[in-house]
């Protein structure tokens, strides 16, 4: 929180110096709304022929897989433009994305647990810079952008279905789908929240609407970073493995996060 | 009889006077005070009407056997490159030399009432000497040509000449020609085959109604040779090797050239590749038709050989204007030289003589003015000998000359401002040039000197030697550079002898010093500059960048902007008039906005301006157009006193030129590339694309009148696809500095 506050304080201050800057018709700040989609191609592409990692979804009582096909969220932003090609900003998102856990393996047995897919919560905190070119004259046009910051990343909390199937699914030639389950569980996975690092290169552009308003859209480029340890034994000895961990959550979050590279967004930008 | 054509053509000029408006009564020139022409009495239609209004009112029309797109190209492309010129500020309208072509005119079509009154002649500001008509039914004539001209009847025959292109559709008869041909057989010889034949056709259509108006058969071949030599000035008279010098200048005539220089241009040249056939076969065939013809009239003036002369006499003048902008400083001099028997006392010669010493000073210190003179092989003509002399010229000599004429016009004309401002800059000019030292000057004139040299010489050279031997190395060393030992009297540097009283000015003292302080504190600061590290010198270079055109003007003038979209690597003229209507309204709402007060002389708002405003343009124009012209030099303004009146109109010294250009070009190929080279990449690249396909450069530019140049100017490059709002925020952003403080 102090940091933010320093940040903020930051943008106040800096408020005296930027006075080359006239900003978009002398309005020298900008808040940005935008939401933002993603399909993650790669991560799909990724887990293609994969039973294990196969996106479960919830049908009727079934699991069936599907395509992992959209993730989205909405970003304030405000940025406060320097100089004409120079703004330094603040940006506080919200991502909404599903994680898969690979199944497992009854340790005793020939059962087998598929998981549904983990709907996951996302907030960030990102100080960005803008840069344009010697031409520019930000907030107007194009910017380009970076950032880096950190999120915390938490699953939604609801039930979750585990569905327990005693077919050998893990060394068949086809994935057997739907998943006809034995019988199915629930599963609550309050437990883990988890932070992230997220690096950020945008190309942002701003059209302008009316002489305060500007529609904002574009794509951006992230690298998100954070550590795990987990190794999945994939043998459930007892229920309590059926459990979602810390160590799981950051694996699978990581490993879905890191095929995120591309996103685009669109919204507007209120100049004042 | 001369006596009643003259007092007839009096009659009809006042006559014709008295159907113009007030304004357009136009004074008879002053030549001692000539003031350039302007245009007078309402602005025609073809000035302010807008070319793709031009354009849809002729696709209307049944003028042309063209049909779908090839009319369409044909009709944009002549109204824009005629608008083109039409707004270039060198055509003017209502002027006593455009009354004057459409008097003669009106003689040539006494018959043809709805032809006449289709044609539309102005005049052009140029020292090329051409006439040309367009489809448009637009005659256009050079200053340059009335210059060259010696009757009425010889501009009667030319006149007629080009109506007869206009009534015979060759402009539009050549696009058709080029469209049919097959592309292999459009070859430069058939080209002018084509064309030549066209020239033919003119000349004999034209002679018709020069014959049938009653104008002497005598002119028509003289006419030939007015075109043949008329790329050489408009009088061959001998420029005298005393001609530069004055009380206390003398220039040895070793300075000047032994040789004549023959004219070269023949009747007979090759003319394979030319639009025009030669003067010798133009000659034969229209010497054919003459035969034909008879009952020729007898008339060569019309109007009166005085008022041609008259009108002549004003495209002469203006042709030193026209030099001076286009920074031929030299052929300006030999103007003058013709000029100033007739006007000794001509204050707009000795204005105009002043401005081109000093440009030529100007440019001789930056090494450049040998590129404005003939090359000596080129040289031709009694022009040749003013060449001769200025490339003989050393910088010194050059710069120490310039200072002399202009101080001598100065002391012609004490009181006027223009001319103590030129002779100001002149005495800055010498403060910048390399080895320009007051101490090396002899206090002795030339002719004092060489009496002095003559008399030592008589001496012994022993005496001489006795005088000396006695020094020391150092004493030698400096007794041999003092130009006032008569000893080292040279004839190749008569222009140390050439300013002995403005050494001993005290006027000349004060601003001498008062520059050298300048330039030595100027120095100074770039020393410290060069001390800088890399970083204060990057902040310092952002302080100048960003303090280019901050002025704190409230007022601004702001002159049509130049605006050009492209679409497929071509300007689409109708989308840039579109845009540039668009910017003017943009302009005008930003500084309301601003509270700035921004006049606007454009061709849009020319209907509510009128010839004033239209006149201004042409000045302010001009004057851009000298500046871009004379880029490397402090360029003093053609119309300093035309400038002036403008600043006091508008109460600012400010005005804003700028150039918009913009074109969508994504460059497709850096997808495939990146495609071939890593498919997905193409994923990124390809929105990039997309996205940042738009280029749009606005390049302003602020002129300061007062200061008398360029204050500053400011370049935009950006990517934002093509809005009102888009440009209007970098209006904004401009407008705002250019009404703050510097920083």
């Amino acid at each position: 929180m102090k940091k933010i506050v320093k940040v903020l304080l930051m943008l106040v201050l800096v408020n005296q110096v930027s006075a080359q800057n006239p900003g978009y018709f002398g309005k020298k700040n900008v808040i940005d709304f935008s939401l933002n989609f993603q399909n993650p191609t790669f991560g799909n592409l990724r887990t293609a022929g994969r039973k294990d990692a196969t996106f479960l979804a919830l049908d009727g009582s079934n699991l069936i897989a599907k395509k992992d096909r959209f993730d989205w969220g909405f970003r304030f932003n405000y940025s406060r433009p320097l100089k004409r090609n120079f703004a330094i900003g603040l940006e506080f998102g919200y991502d909404y994305f599903s994680v898969q856990r690979e199944s497992r393996r009854e340790a005793y047995g020939s059962n087998n647990f598929y998981f549904e897919n983990v709907d996951v919560n996302s907030l960030s905190i990102m100080p960005k810079f803008e840069f344009s070119s010697d031409g520019g004259l930000l907030p107007m046009g194009i910017s380009h952008q970076l950032g880096f910051g950190v999120r915390l990343i938490k699953p939604v909390d609801k039930e979750y279905t585990v569905a327990v199937s005693e077919e050998y699914l893990l060394y068949s030639s086809s994935i057997n789908i739907p998943i006809e389950p034995d019988f199915t569980s629930v599963l609550k996975y309050n437990g883990p929240s988890i932070k992230g690092y997220t690096l950020m290169y945008a190309l942002n552009f701003r059209s302008p609407l009316t002489k305060s308003l500007m529609l904002n859209y574009g794509i951006r480029y992230t690298l998100n970073f954070m550590g795990s340890t987990y190794i999945n034994d994939y043998y459930v000895e007892n229920l309590a493995d059926l459990e979602l961990d810390e160590a799981e959550f950051t694996d699978i979050v990581r490993y879905r996060k890191q095929f995120s590279l591309i996103q685009a967004n669109i919204g507007l930008s209120f100049a004042f | 009889m001369n006596l009643i054509k003259l007092r007839f053509s009096i009659v009809c000029f006042v006559f014709l006077a008295s159907m113009l408006d007030e304004k357009s009564l136009l004074a008879q020139q002053n030549f001692n005070d000539y003031k350039t022409l302007a245009s007078a009495g309402t602005i025609p239609a073809d000035f302010t009407q807008l070319t793709y209004d031009k354009i849809k009112e002729d696709l209307n029309k049944e003028r042309t056997k063209l049909k779908g797109k090839n009319e369409k190209i044909f009709l944009e492309g002549i109204h824009y490159s005629i608008d083109e010129m039409l707004h270039s500020g060198k055509v003017i309208y209502g002027d006593e030399i455009t009354l004057y072509l459409n008097s003669v005119a009106k003689k040539i079509l006494k018959d043809d009432a709805t032809l006449l009154k289709e044609l539309r002649f102005y005049t052009l500001k140029s020292n090329v000497s051409n006439a040309f008509s367009t489809d448009q039914g637009i005659v256009f004539v050079t200053t340059g040509l009335i210059s060259q001209l010696t009757s009425e009847a010889q501009l009667a025959y030319i006149l007629a000449h080009e109506i007869a292109h206009y009534t015979e559709k060759h402009v539009v008869e050549t696009f058709d020609w080029k469209t049919k041909t097959d592309r292999s057989d459009r070859t430069i010889e058939k080209l002018s085959q084509y064309s030549k034949e066209k020239e033919f056709d003119a000349d004999k259509i034209g002679l018709k109604m020069y014959h049938a108006a009653g104008y002497s058969k005598e002119e028509i071949l003289a006419t030939f040779d007015v075109l043949m030599f008329s790329y050489l000035p408009f009088d061959e008279i001998a420029i005298s090797k005393t001609y530069f010098n004055s009380e206390q200048m003398f220039i040895p005539e070793t300075m000047f050239s032994s040789e004549k220089y023959p004219i070269k241009a023949v009747e007979d040249e090759d003319d394979s590749k030319s639009s025009h056939p030669n003067i010798k076969k133009r000659k034969d065939a229209t010497e054919k038709e003459l035969a034909n013809l008879s009952n020729w009239g007898k008339i060569v003036y019309s109007l009166g050989e005085e008022k041609f002369k008259y009108i002549r006499k004003i495209a002469r003048f203006e042709s030193i204007r026209n030099d001076v902008i286009d920074a031929n400083y030299a052929d300006a001099i030999y103007s003058i030289f013709l000029l100033e028997k007739e006007y000794p006392n001509s204050i707009y010669l000795q204005r105009m003589k002043a401005k081109s010493w000093l440009g030529m000073a100007q440019l001789k210190e930056l090494n450049k003015l040998n590129a404005t003179l003939q090359k000596a092989s080129d040289y031709e003509g009694e022009i040749a000998e003013l060449y001769f002399f200025l490339r003989k010229l050393d910088k010194l000599g050059l710069v120490t000359l310039a200072l002399r004429q202009v101080q001598d016009i100065k002391k012609q004309q004490p009181d006027d401002k223009e001319i103590q401002l030129i002779w100001e800059r002149m005495v800055k000019t010498t403060t910048i040039t390399e080895k320009f030292d007051l101490t090396a000057y002899s206090s002795l004139k030339y002719d004092e000197a060489k009496i002095e040299f003559e008399k030592i010489k008589a001496d012994t050279t022993q005496k001489v030697e006795k005088t000396t031997e006695n020094l020391s190395k150092y004493e030698k060393i400096k007794k041999k550079k003092n130009q006032n030992d008569p000893l080292n009297f040279d004839v190749e540097k008569f222009y140390l002898y050439g300013i002995s009283d403005i050494i001993k000015s005290d006027e000349f003292l004060t601003t001498f010093s008062k520059f050298k302080k300048e330039l030595d504190e100027q120095k100074a600061e770039e020393e410290k500059e060069d001390l800088l590290s890399r970083g204060e010198r990057a902040k310092l270079n952002q302080k100048e960048e960003e303090n280019q055109i901050r002025c704190e003007a409230q007022d601004l003038i702001f002159v049509e902007p130049i605006v050009y979209r492209y679409k497929h690597g071509q300007i689409d003229r109708i989308k840039s008039e579109k845009l540039g209507e668009d910017f003017v309204e943009i302009i005008e709402k930003t500084s309301k906005d601003l509270d700035m007060n921004v006049t606007t002389i454009s061709s849009s708002t020319l209907k509510k301006l009128g010839t004033p405003g239209f006149n201004e343009r042409a000045v302010l124009l001009s004057y851009l157009q000298q500046i871009t012209n004379e880029e490397d030099i402090d360029v003093f303004p053609v119309d300093y006193t035309l400038l002036s009146d403008i600043q006091t109109n508008y109460g600012t010294s400010k005005v804003m030129f700028s150039i918009l250009e913009h074109s969508y070009q994504p460059q497709f190929s850096a997808v495939l590339f990146s495609s071939i080279l890593f498919f997905p990449a193409a994923l990124v690249v390809f929105p990039m694309e997309i996205i940042m396909g738009n280029e749009t450069d606005l390049n302003v530019i602020i002129m300061d009148i007062d200061k008398g140049g360029i204050a500053g100017g400011k370049f935009y490059h950006y990517k934002e696809p093509l809005s009102k709002l888009s440009i209007g925020a970098h209006l904004y952003d401009v407008l705002t500095q250019v009404k703050s403080k510097p920083l």
